[in-house]
């Protein structure tokens, strides 16, 4: 028991439920089939940012979601509802529309 | 309703089994171990149906349903056709008598086991990270994709192994599927019924092989074993996979026990295939049991049995083999291991360093296997089976040789394999063992488990006389001195 106990000590639990309730409205108005970039305010090369980026496929899975910006649809997993503009412009992305829990749409400008 | 999608699904596997190993409608330890392998097998079967099914008919749920109905009613027809030629009854083999508190030992240590696995699912409902970014992942692809359902293996998300074969996936989908929720619930008790069903098939064999004591003994080391219980619950491949590890060996060493009757191998062929079926690490360990099992015939078995035991092991292993070439070769991309440049994998063989490292990790990490940990206090189960050892020591029953040189060669062909993968393939080698190999030893470590308690001597313990017996005792040797 004592052992279980320091194993769930170690390890984080990031949040599905909470992944899943965020995006949810997103998922709902997407079409059967789309491939998406993805954009975040995390630090990069972070653990948390990466299981963060991997709940955000889970949670809009069957859309493919893409570690790039690169696509024309991009989707934001924010943190906070004042994302850093000039990180945006200079990612040449456009709001495309704002799903609440700051979980945005941006267009590629530039695809 | 979903309980009762996945008790289908064992119910097709028992159906199977108990044909295979006809035995009266009773409980027995014959029919304990039928029961606790079924659950591979059930869900084995299910989980090849229900991806023959998407690939050959798309994902219609009436479909889905008719065929895995059939395969059930099938199964169930098997189970209750009159019998042809029976098998021996399977039952404890002789030994010392069970003392109570073994018998309590082994309840306390599954009570805790449970608790650790329903606490743990409590934690984290939906498991750990590789279950939602890889097995539950690729069954939402599965299930919520419809007729795009092959998304589910795209390059476009290589980092989820989309290569990965589909059986726990699989079963998640089938159920979800049908059950028209993803509930949470359902990988959770998929991980709970291997890693149980793991535990009576352990008990099982091991009672079958040595008798109760010994198995006893070895159920409360294998239950013991946080480790395994902790990554069942966090809804990896990884418990299945030690499930079918321990089935195949375990029914190997049985064949050995019974060499009239091939049909031990038949499901070992069945097992071994399942295996496969559930992560690439299985592939590698049928290579390993092929070559360990030749080679235990040829040396310590009656070679005259080599050919028709393989032959009986490829009649089982067909038809898993098959939906496997079937989704490598039609819908998994490549593998990112193998999709190497050669001259990165000379590069890698050519670092000491990296052959340090991971030799590093395996002089260390068995060290850590379900490591009791009480404040700084570590009692690694390794050294208390050493403690074991030195105390009883081991005596291999001359027909047990050919099962146990099965098994240990089969671990160290496995290991060695996955030694040279570490060092050949992988970009980090320290992030890959840090990150993968104490799973590894996990697939292993029940099968490992099996073959020491093979080995080692039973316990002799006798009653405690009483005053007056002991007295009695006492008078004839008084008598003579």
């Amino acid at each position: 028991m004592i052992t279980a106990y320091s194993y769930l000590q170690e390890s984080h639990a990031f949040g599905v439920a909470n992944f899943d309730s965020r995006f949810e409205a997103l998922h709902k108005n997407m079409p059967a089939r789309s491939v998406l970039g993805y954009v975040s305010d995390n630090p990069a090369a972070n653990t948390q940012s990466q299981a963060e980026f991997y709940l955000t496929q889970y949670a809009l899975a069957p859309a493919i979601v893409k570690a790039t910006t690169e696509e024309h649809f991009v989707v934001a997993n924010f943190h906070s509802n004042s994302p850093n503009a000039a990180m945006l412009k200079a990612k040449h992305l456009v709001l495309v529309q704002d799903f609440g829990n700051d979980v945005y749409i941006y267009r590629n400008s530039t695809r | 309703m979903i309980f009762l999608y996945l008790a289908l699904a064992w119910l097709m596997g028992f159906g199977l089994l108990r044909w295979l190993f006809p035995a009266p409608f009773r409980w027995s330890l014959h029919t304990a171990l039928l029961l606790s392998i079924s659950t591979g097998v059930g869900i084995g079967i299910a989980s090849s149906l229900y991806f023959l099914t998407l690939a050959l008919a798309g994902p219609k749920i009436l479909v889905l349903a008719l065929v895995q109905g059939v395969a059930l009613a099938a199964a169930l027809a098997l189970c209750f056709l009159p019998k042809r030629k029976s098998t021996p009854l399977l039952d404890w083999a002789p030994g010392p008598s069970t003392a109570w508190y073994f018998t309590a030992a082994l309840c306390v240590a599954l009570a805790s086991a449970v608790t650790i696995y329903i606490f743990c699912t409590f934690s984290k409902p939906h498991g750990d990270w590789d279950a939602w970014a890889i097995w539950n992942l690729r069954a939402r692809f599965l299930v919520r994709g419809g007729e795009f359902w092959r998304d589910a293996f795209s390059n476009q998300i290589a980092w989820s192994h989309p290569d990965y074969p589909l059986l726990v996936p699989g079963i998640i989908a089938l159920i979800w599927t049908l059950a028209q929720s993803e509930s949470i619930l359902v990988p959770a008790a998929v991980g709970f019924l291997f890693v149980f069903s793991l535990a009576g098939v352990f008990v099982a064999t091991l009672g079958i092989l040595r008798g109760k004591l010994q198995s006893f003994i070895g159920g409360i080391v294998l239950l013991c074993s946080v480790s395994l219980i902790v990554t069942a619950a966090n809804q990896y491949a990884d418990a299945p996979l030690s499930f079918f590890v321990l089935a195949t060996l375990g029914l190997l060493c049985l064949q050995e026990r019974y060499p009239e009757d091939l049909r031990f191998t038949i499901l070992a062929g069945l097992t071994a295939g399942f295996a496969a079926w559930t992560k690439n690490e299985g592939e590698l360990l049928l290579v390993a049991l092929i070559v360990a099992r030749a080679w235990a015939i040829v040396r310590y078995g009656n070679r005259a049995t080599l050919v028709p035991q393989f032959i009986k092991l490829a009649l089982g292993l067909a038809a898993p083999l098959a939906i496997i070439v079937f989704f490598k070769l039609k819908f998994a991309p490549a593998n990112d291991l193998l999709s190497h440049k050669p001259g990165q994998i000379a590069s890698h063989l050519t670092d000491l360093g990296r052959w340090i490292t991971v030799l590093e990790a395996y002089v260390v990490q068995p060290f850590r296997i379900g490591t009791f940990r009480i404040g700084s206090i570590l009692a690694p189960i390794i050294l208390l089976l050493g403690l074991y050892w030195y105390f009883l020591r081991f005596k291999v029953d001359s027909r047990d040789r050919a099962s146990l040189a099965t098994i240990l060669c089969t671990l160290a062909i496995t290991l060695a394999g996955e030694f040279l993968i570490y060092v050949a393939l992988p970009g980090d080698a320290d992030w890959q063992l840090s990150t993968s190999f104490e799973r590894l030893l996990l697939h292993l470590w029940p099968a490992g488990l099996l073959a020491f308690f093979l080995a080692v001597n039973t316990p002799q313990l006798e009653k405690p006389m009483k005053p007056k017996q002991a007295k009695k005792a006492m008078k004839p040797a008084a008598k003579s001195a």
